[in-house]
């Protein structure tokens, strides 16, 4: 009877974090979703996603977010071309080809790099990066602040996530297979190509939804060297304004309950929609794989 | 009974006694960061005193002196014709302070060889219809130019637009850096860069030229000759009586050579002599 009791007092426990959890989650959207809407009252949905004016100050106010958008989707791209290639390759060296001491010695490295607070990663590209971009590519960079400086400190941000997801999931492949692959006569890089990593794949797309789940929302980095300009970019080496960065300047000093405030809570809602349609697209994928 | 009525009117007494040294500071946001350091620096002398800050625009600073809501309004502009007809009609009378200037330096990178630049020529460049340098001075190098500007939640960004750019709006590549500090820093490495900034952050770093032919000093911003400079105002309510008690502690506090100093320290221009 007793333990009956104690039983349905867990799994009560249990449900009741699962549900709180989801509570919160719809809680923070329904929020953003029933502020952000109201911003339509003033602005038409095409002005508010077709132009790329953002001008929310000024008397005759305009709020178009397509350069900020272009800003966090290019900003967003570049970093995943340079941190998943470089992640997964370290990943595979760290479970397969590394000694037990530059395993741990690297493992070291990326666990002190996901421990740079964020805000010391943009004074170091404010500081040294731009200047280094500017010196060895004075004929493409203007400005020290582009999408390739915001991208390259984001990277330093977003490796150790693919790198230790990634290494994990490659690790929780069981043994046997890999021995059992290797017995068969097939080599160490067949053997990774053809047996881990389809094994891991599940695990692989687990850690690139995270960690780019992890750069789009990033804030400070790119508020700080990304550049600021609300212009939709040509070039890597454009300035851009990503949503992160419109948010968290501009809410400091926005009057209550205006038009400005409502456009900033949609802009909330725009990141959390494109952070949701990208985990569901690569969730699709994962289960695409198991088939 | 007898007990309770004089219970009652201590509680009232002590009520009034306390807000007594309650000091009420409403209005501009510009003016709010040095108003809080006076009252810090002023609490820090007189711990019996309780000043609330409040920023929330001039007009709302005004609006509240009008409603006996605050003691003092901060304010970035001189009273607007409509609030003048307001106080005739009332029959109130506001006087004003002048605790500060907001002075605006152009700065540009040490090793670009220009030392003026006119209004227009800011209007020009910040606009979007000048983008390289020789098309300001044709002995300048035929590059890109390279603007910032702070980011539109500040108040330096809002006098820049209202006094430089007459309210239009800025060209889309011209960059947003969320502090002064972001921007020094990229005007120093930047050999194309322009920027502005709070007159009381100038250094060495970077090159403050002249706009308009006048140097951004304190004397010249002080005279009203340099351009892009405003008075900061405090105004209190003056009609039955002078500022007196509290109110004019708290003045003469802010105008002193230890209140004026904090002015430079927000990175305006100090109205009367520092230390």
């Amino acid at each position: 009877m007793r333990r009956k009791r104690i039983e349905l007092s867990a799994r009560l426990l249990v449900s009741f974090a699962a549900l709180l959890t989801s509570a919160i989650v719809f809680g923070i959207f329904f929020f953003l979703v029933s502020d952000g809407v109201r911003v339509f009252g003033e602005v038409s949905l095409k002005e508010f996603f077709l132009s790329a004016r953002w001008y929310p100050t000024y008397e005759d106010a305009e709020f178009g977010i397509l350069a900020l958008l272009a800003g966090t989707l290019s900003v967003t791209a570049l970093t995943l071309i340079i941190a998943i290639p470089l992640g997964f390759i370290s990943a595979i060296f760290l479970s397969e080809f590394s000694s037990r001491k530059t395993h741990d010695g690297l493992k070291y490295v990326f666990e002190l790099m996901a421990g740079i607070p964020s805000v010391v990663l943009g004074s170091f590209g404010l500081k040294y990066v731009s200047r280094w971009l500017m010196d060895y590519f004075p004929m493409q960079v203007w400005t020290g602040l582009n999408i390739v400086n915001a991208s390259l400190m984001l990277s330093i941000l977003a490796m150790p996530y693919f790198v230790t997801l990634m290494e994990d999931a490659i690790r929780a492949v069981p043994v046997d297979q890999k021995e059992a692959s290797l017995a068969l006569g097939a080599n160490h890089t067949s053997t990774i190509f053809r047996v881990l990593l389809p094994q891991a794949r599940s695990g692989i797309l687990n850690a690139v939804i995270l960690g780019t789940n992890r750069v789009i929302g990033e804030t400070m980095v790119v508020l700080m060297v990304a550049g600021g300009a609300t212009m939709i970019p040509t070039s890597i080496f454009d300035p851009v304004r990503p949503l992160t960065s419109a948010i968290a300047g501009e809410m400091g000093e926005v009057e209550l309950r205006s038009a400005h405030y409502f456009a900033l809570f949609m802009i909330g809602v725009v990141l959390l929609v494109i952070s949701t349609v990208f985990t569901l697209v690569a969730m699709r994928l994962k289960r695409g794989g198991r088939k | 009974m007898k007990k309770t009525v004089i219970l009652i009117s201590l509680v009232i007494l002590s009520t009034v006694f306390v807000f007594g040294s309650t000091l009420v500071i409403k209005g501009s946001n510009t003016v709010y960061p040095v108003a809080q350091l006076w009252a810090e620096a002023y609490k820090a002398l007189n711990p019996n005193v309780e000043i609330s800050i409040e920023g929330a625009g001039s007009s709302t600073g005004i609006k509240a002196l009008f409603n006996n809501q605050a003691d003092i309004a901060n304010s970035s502009r001189w009273l607007k014709s409509s609030e003048i007809e307001q106080m005739n009609k009332d029959g109130r009378y506001f006087i004003p302070y002048v605790v500060a200037y907001d002075g605006i330096a152009i700065i540009v990178n040490k090793s670009l060889a220009i030392d003026n630049i006119t209004v227009q020529q800011l209007f020009d460049i910040y606009s979007g219809k000048v983008t390289t340098w020789d098309q300001i001075d044709s002995s300048l190098p035929r590059t890109r130019i390279v603007p910032f500007s702070r980011d539109n939640a500040s108040g330096t960004f809002e006098y820049f637009v209202e006094s430089v750019m007459k309210g239009e709006k800025l060209a889309p590549q011209v960059q947003q850096l969320a502090s002064t500090r972001a921007e020094v820093e990229q005007v120093m490495q930047n050999r194309n860069a322009i920027g502005y900034i709070g007159m009381g952050y100038i250094t060495d770093e970077v090159k403050a030229i002249t706009v308009d032919g006048i140097e951004p000093t304190v004397a010249n911003v002080n005279s009203g000759s340099y351009p892009i400079s405003r008075p900061l105002f405090m105004f209190v309510d003056a009609t039955k009586n002078y500022p007196s008690g509290i109110v004019a502690d708290f003045l003469r506090f802010a105008l002193s050579p230890e209140g004026q100093e904090a002015v430079i320290g927000v990175g305006y221009v100090n109205a009367y002599g520092t230390k």
